[in-house]
């Protein structure tokens, strides 16, 4: 039944928007995560990729998560010569994680996450009513 | 009793609202594609076909689909059409779904589905006093 798909459909696809929150606070929370030693790295900003997929039991395109990748922008440097992981000019390679981004991408995520619950509330609205006509 | 026949005692109807409610549900399921594709590079928004060409292609055998081309597979609903993309709507990695204009036609869904429920349910009604019940 359609109004069946449309439910799995709608909780598809707050999955993906919770996933998607999941890397996003991975990332804030990483903000200043740099290296041990000189030759170490720093955190690197995860990125989300979305991917639509025909689920071949039902023949409905939900969506998944298509991988979790990396941003290979370089690391920005700050000059911190006491730091133990500065080099011998003394900057720091920090996280290239910038929090505005973060918390945009935060929103946009809200905001996809809400509209897919909003489908779920009409759907099931459908379906409530659907049954209430075989009183 | 064919449909014809039928029309004249007002069965019709019960038909008629059965076939909107099939098609309201249908469309649901492929907005809530949308929704759910509404951050996926390359997807552009579906919708079904229109109710009146569903109803006039499936006026003799209920439920039957279109094939506007060959390659199509037989389905039992109507199936989920590209829409045409309005320019400026589609963001940088290819996807075109306006969340707000999807949201608004599930809302539409909704009203249309509460109406076709409600005939139903009158006209039920109907019957159920001529037969003193």
């Amino acid at each position: 039944m359609d109004l069946d798909k449309a439910l799995s459909i709608s909780a598809q696809g707050m999955q993906v928007q919770t996933t998607r929150l999941r890397v996003i606070a991975e990332n804030l929370a990483n903000q200043d995560t740099t290296g041990t030693s000189p030759s170490g790295n720093p955190y690197r900003r995860k990125t989300v990729q979305f991917e639509n997929q025909l689920d071949q039991a039902t023949g409905e395109a939900t969506v998944k998560v298509k991988k979790i990748g990396e941003d290979m922008s370089p690391f920005p440097q700050r000059f911190d010569p006491s730091h133990p992981a500065a080099d011998k000019n003394g900057y720091v390679r920090t996280p290239n994680v910038n929090s505005f981004v973060e918390v945009m991408d935060m929103r946009e995520a809200q905001r996809s996450y809400s509209a897919n619950l909003q489908v779920m509330q009409v759907t099931r609205g459908l379906l409530t009513r659907a049954i209430e006509m075989l009183k | 009793m064919t449909s014809q026949a039928s029309g004249g005692t007002g069965v019709a109807l019960f038909d008629l609202a059965d076939r909107r409610l099939a098609w309201l549900g249908a469309r649901e399921g492929v907005l809530s594609q949308n929704v759910a594709n509404a951050n996926t590079p390359g997807w552009k928004a579906r919708d079904v076909v229109p109710f009146a060409s569903y109803l006039a292609s499936s006026g003799s055998s209920a439920g039957t689909l279109v094939q506007t081309s060959p390659m199509h597979l037989k389905g039992t609903l109507p199936d989920g059409t590209e829409g045409k993309v309005q320019p400026g709507e589609q963001s940088p990695d290819g996807n075109a779904v306006s969340l707000d204009e999807q949201l608004v036609k599930i809302a539409q869904t909704d009203t249309d589905h509460e109406l076709a429920s409600t005939v139903y349910t009158k006209y039920l009604g109907m019957f159920r006093m001529a037969l003193g019940r």
